[in-house]
């Protein structure tokens, strides 16, 4: 079957193709399985793309697309930028699915109406500028009127001579039109502008009258001409009359009917009972309401047009005699007509000026000399990676202070031009200045650093600036603000807060929870519960890290409770994992951990979280804690899925998430795919952290213990190496952490029948274990069994026999792996055979190692059969 | 083609492109469409750009056309992968293929994103079909039996009766209400979407399709009635039946009706 081309299909999909041609695709389209699933998939693309409308920044023609501002029935409202003329405007975009139903034809009604309303110049009309094609709708340049509510929102409780003032303005405005010979159409009260300062503007004017809308005529054969809302048509528009001046006159005593009685004056929905009901009259207004302006009203919606005011301008007459009785109006139209007044935009800048400072804190509290002063004291600490880590965290706490500053701008436009409620602006301030207070006391902490300090330097500026934003409404709008009144208090238990933060995060938990006691009692005494909650599980932070877990439960349950009764689920649900962690890792208890950790995914939801990288937090310490229990390959699948998550940028975070994955993947079996996350996690520590870190070692560690379990040693030991010169330059030539390494150089040796090197390394490895251990650690004697072998290697068969014997019961009881405790005994049954001393001991040995099972012996069970026979 | 009406149309695709070609390269692009130079969409300038390889065309269509493709492969289902590998064989078919013929066949109808997206899409659905074993068509044999329609039916033998006349009713619709039953049932497009391709409102598309499942839904019950002998208790149950089941059951029919001779 040939299939159409795709113009044709994209026409058809578009409904931009007539007659036999359209009809011909759709038989086709009937009868092709693919080209339906193709043009389904374009009608679901196409509709997306309606839906989401323009976004921020886009430039349509000399329009740049600022916000969002409103959304009505027939297309979105946006506050741009005329860049030619260089004032704010509105874009009103019609949503092209109700433009395409009349196609050409409408664009051209619309453009009529645009350019006679063009010329109405009133202070109650929202002047229209221009019309402009986009992509396949067409957007509307508007007059913007900032600080705008329509009056379905803005009337709220206020008096009937408020109300009916309101809808004079409002009158006016559709005089003015009328007398250009506009009518509006569709007057109702989500078409009118309330501004702050009181102004009452009309606004789409003609603009439903172009569109059709669907209106239940009480038969479905016959397609309907009406346009317009039917609440406020008038009994001839119901008929099928077309739109005129009295339309508008009825549709105004319609809404000021309604804004008066709390109620449409008219139910019905259908069109005979409505007619009926039209034709009865209104119930009755409440009390409280003149019987002249009821009167009025019902007048004005009377059934028979005949018997209604003869013109709108005799109703606003009439409307404005009842609001100041006596008062004599002359010609009410010319009047209005006379008060013709030249509107200019708003300049952008007076706009927006209000909200320019909005980011100043933030912009004292982080500094250039502040900047410069941290290089400087990075540099002085002589670590030798000090000036990599000062760039990458000074570019993380930049981009932190940058956030800041534009959220505190973006929470003052919101509130001051978007109607955000003042509750959410200071919720979106006080979370700022929370972060702010972090930034600030981490900033402190690097301008007098440690080394600790500027080994964590990175680690640190990730977990501050991973903290969930502070502009979402969704996520802060579930916590009550603090009062006015204790607001400075908030700030200062947030400083004292984000001290003893510092000090955790730049790798000090003591002081940090020496300083944790007086940060709560600040707290407390704000009596804002978000902060006490917050005091509370960072002290408990800081008892986990210095060992303290009983002490940190307390803390973390305390802080889980009182961020519950707060509401802050963002802060709860942090809570929940640390506990999480804190029972399945630090107390190994999993059950109780994982039930922490079920309770934190079920505050995903409900805190706005889900999707967000808290959530790949849970996910991570799960996978911690599967991993913990030796069920490496569950563990393998959740930190692919973290790292799927957390996407492409590079972080620390990121760097050893993968290096977890790659030694869960090793302990599953796939040592392989371990190794590529190792290598990629190396490399993202290497850019991220310099050629210098203890991460780093770690990483090149165990990059090189992947490639020895792949027997690939020539490629392993380089990287070994690199480990060890990196925590030799680090930490001296005999301190703990390089015991591992050189271990790991030893075994690498003995596998490479290496005998010397393997009894040296293991032979150092076990001295450094040594010295800060002591001589009874499990290390110990895994070093020492590394000896004992090394010897056998070198053909010591009876130095070999004599150690081995030391060690195989030690490695026996303190449980080392079997595949170690196997190479012990086929070691101690070598050496034993070799020196020619007690054959039972080595067949009962060998033995042994032969009864083994499974592939990771196989090896080792051919070596024992050999030395059966 | 009056100058001021070329131009015109040059103004309205600059404002929304960022692009015009030169005058009489556009004229020599639209004069051959034979067509009113304002009821095209002014996408045609900006594929008479790309055709002329314009490096502001180039970049418009990277900025505003390209990601818009990008998210419309996505939607279909594509990973993230996989939408790039097919956008940019979609720009090489559109762009690239025969000298940019293909940039021809739009021609000013519907937009030219849309275009471009259609032209994704149809690579995408190949590749998906080329990966996919083609599902044979042997159809209502293959009936689930978890609805109650098709139980009660395999229970009281009619299955093949009703079968019979489900396809002669589905025959007896009018190839518009076919195509968009199967639009709806089977392909899975909601009213929303499928009124701009009829240019009709989402209501009227509601109402087509109401009235198209109606329709199947009598003629299908006046076929078997007239075609078995079912007694009053059974042709009460399959009433009751096609209507609790009848949609489940139509998605199903309709998915796996017998094709017309001729047909894929």
């Amino acid at each position: 079957m040939t299939h159409p081309p795709e113009a044709s299909l994209a026409e058809l999909a578009q409904g931009a193709v007539e007659g036999p041609r359209r009809e011909e695709l759709e038989a086709h389209l009937e009868a092709c399985a693919e080209c339906r699933g193709v043009v389904a998939s374009v009608l679901s693309a196409l509709s997306t793309e309606t839906e989401s409308g323009p976004h921020r920044g886009q430039v349509v023609g000399r329009f740049v697309v600022l916000e969002p501002i409103g959304a009505g029935a027939i297309g979105e409202v946006f506050s741009s930028w005329d860049s030619v003329l260089e004032r704010a405007v509105a874009l009103k975009w019609l949503y092209p699915a109700l433009l395409g139903a009349e196609g050409g034809q409408l664009r051209q009604r619309l453009l009529g109406e645009a350019r006679a309303l063009a010329k109405v110049q009133h202070p109650n009309v929202v002047s229209v500028f221009d019309v402009v094609e986009w992509g396949h709708t067409q957007v509307i340049v508007m007059e913007l009127v900032p600080h705008a509510t329509t009056l379905r929102h803005a009337l709220g409780k206020k008096d009937w001579r408020a109300i009916t003032t309101i809808y004079l303005d409002a009158a006016r405005g559709l005089l003015a039109a009328h007398a250009a010979g506009v009518v509006h159409g569709d007057f109702k009260p989500d078409n009118v502008l309330l501004a702050v300062d009181g102004r009452v503007r009309v606004c789409d004017f003609g603009l439903s009258r172009a569109m059709p809308m669907p209106v239940n005529t009480g038969s479905d054969s016959k397609r309907s001409s009406v346009s317009g809302t039917p609440a406020y048509l008038s009994p001839e528009r119901w008929s099928g009359q077309p739109a005129d001046v009295s339309t508008d006159a009825y549709a105004l005593c319609v809404s000021l009917w309604e804004a008066l009685a709390g109620k449409h004056p008219f139910e019905s929905r259908e069109v005979n009972a409505r007619l009926a009901e039209m034709k009865k009259g209104p119930p009755p207004l409440p009390s409280g309401i003149p019987s002249r302006l009821e009167a009025a009203l019902r007048r004005g919606l009377a059934f028979d047009a005949k018997d209604r005011f003869p013109s709108l301008a005799a109703l606003a007459e009439e409307l404005e005699q009842i609001i100041t009785p006596g008062r004599s109006t002359p010609m009410f139209a010319a009047a209005a007509l006379g008060a013709v007044l030249v509107l200019g935009g708003v300049s952008l800048h007076q706009w927006r000026a209000q909200c320019d400072e909005a980011g100043a804190p933030v912009a004292q509290v982080w500094t250039t000399a502040r900047r410069d002063s941290i290089q400087a004291a990075f540099k002085k600490s002589g670590h030798p990676a000090a000036e990599a880590l000062a760039a990458t965290a000074l570019a993380g706490l930049d981009a932190f202070a940058k956030t800041l500053g534009q959220t505190r701008h973006d929470a003052c436009e919101a509130t001051s031009f978007r109607g955000d409620s003042d509750a959410l602006l200071t919720l979106r301030n006080v979370c700022v200045a929370r972060r702010l207070a972090d930034l600030d006391a981490l900033g402190h902490a690097f301008e007098t650093p440690d080394t600790k300090t500027v080994e964590r330097s990175v680690l640190a500026v990730e977990t501050l600036t991973q903290s969930p934003g502070c502009f979402d409404a969704a996520t802060l709008g579930q916590v009550t603000p603090p009062p006015a009144a204790k607001r400075q208090a908030v700030d200062d238990a947030a400083k004292r807060v984000a001290e003893v933060r510092a000090l955790r995060l730049t790798g000090h938990p003591k002081e940090s929870i020496a300083a944790a006691p007086s940060a709560l009692a600040a707290a407390e005494h704000s009596e804002w519960k978000s902060v006490i909650a917050d005091a509370a599980t960072e002290w408990g932070n800081g008892l986990e890290r210095s060992g303290k877990i009983d002490e940190a439960r307390v803390q973390y349950q305390r802080g889980l409770t009182l961020a519950l009764e707060a509401n802050d689920l963002a802060l709860a649900f942090a809570a929940a994992v640390q506990l999480g962690f804190l029972e399945g890792y630090d107390a190994n208890k999993k059950e109780a951990g994982e039930a922490w950790l079920v309770m934190a995914k079920g505050l995903l939801v409900p805190a706005r979280l889900k999707g967000t990288g808290e959530e790949l937090r849970a996910v991570n310490v799960d996978a911690t804690l599967l991993a913990k229990v030796g069920k490496a390959a569950e563990a393998a699948e959740e930190w692919a899925s973290v790292v799927k998550g957390l996407g492409d940028a590079p972080s620390l975070n990121l760097a050893r998430v993968m290096s977890n994955l790659g030694n869960a993947l090793r302990e599953s079996g796939h040592a392989a795919d371990g190794l590529v996350w190792h290598e990629r996690s190396l490399k993202m520590m290497e850019t991220l952290l310099g050629p210098v870190h203890p991460d780093i070692a770690a990483a090149a560690n165990n990059l090189g213990s992947g490639l020895s379990d792949l027997q690939r040693f020539d490629e392993a030991r380089p990287w070994f190496q690199k480990s060890l010169e990196i925590r030799e330059k680090l930490f001296g030539p005999d301190a703990l952490p390089l015991a591992t390494t050189v271990y790991n150089l030893g075994e690498l040796a003995l596998r490479t029948g290496d005998g010397e090197t393997a009894l040296k390394q293991y032979g150092r490895s076990r001295t450094i274990v040594e010295k800060a251990k002591g001589p009874d650690d499990d290390d110990v004697w895994d070093a020492r069994l590394g000896e004992g072998l090394a010897l056998e290697l070198l053909g010591r068969h009876a130095d070999a026999a004599a150690l081995l014997t030391q060690v195989l019961p030690q490695v026996i009881e303190r449980k080392f792996p079997a595949w170690n405790v196997a190479e012990a005994k086929l070691g101690l049954a070598t050496a034993l055979q070799k020196s020619g001393r007690d054959a039972a001991r080595v067949k009962q040995l060998a033995s042994e190692v032969a009864a083994l099972e499974g592939p990771r012996h196989e090896a080792q069970r051919a070596r024992a059969l050999a030395l059966m026979k | 083609m009056p100058p001021a009406e070329l131009e015109r149309f040059a103004a309205r695709a600059e404002a929304a492109w960022g692009f015009a070609p030169p005058l009489d390269t556009l004229r020599a692009w639209v004069e051959p469409m034979n067509a009113e130079l304002a009821t095209l969409d002014p996408g045609v300038a900006l594929a008479c750009g790309l055709f002329h390889q314009h490096p502001e065309a180039q970049r418009s269509f990277t900025q505003h056309i390209a990601p818009r493709v990008k998210a419309a492969l996505h939607r279909a289902g594509a990973s993230s992968v996989e939408s790039d590998e097919l956008m940019q064989a979609s720009l090489t078919r559109v762009l690239v293929e025969n000298a940019g013929e293909r940039l021809k066949q739009y021609r000013g109808h519907g937009t030219f994103p849309a275009f471009v997206i259609t032209v994704a899409l149809r690579l995408f659905t190949n590749a998906r079909t080329a990966l996919k074993p083609q599902s044979s068509d042997d159809g209502l044999d293959r009936l689930p039996a978890a609805l109650d329609l098709e139980r009660h039916l395999a229970r009281s033998q009619h299955r093949a009766h009703f079968a019979r006349a489900f396809q002669a009713a589905l025959d007896s619709l009018a190839p518009r209400q076919r195509t968009l039953l199967k639009m709806n049932l089977v392909n899975g497009s909601s009213i929303d979407e499928l009124a701009p391709m009829y240019q009709v409102s989402r209501a009227t598309v509601a109402r087509w399709l109401a009235q198209s499942r109606d329709a199947l839904r009598l003629e299908t019950l006046r076929r078997l009635s007239a075609t078995t002998r079912l007694d009053g208790d059974d042709l009460e149950g399959l009433m009751a039946s096609l209507e609790s089941s009848f949609d489940l059951s139509l998605r199903r029919f309709i998915s796996e009706a017998t094709p017309a001779p001729g047909d894929e």
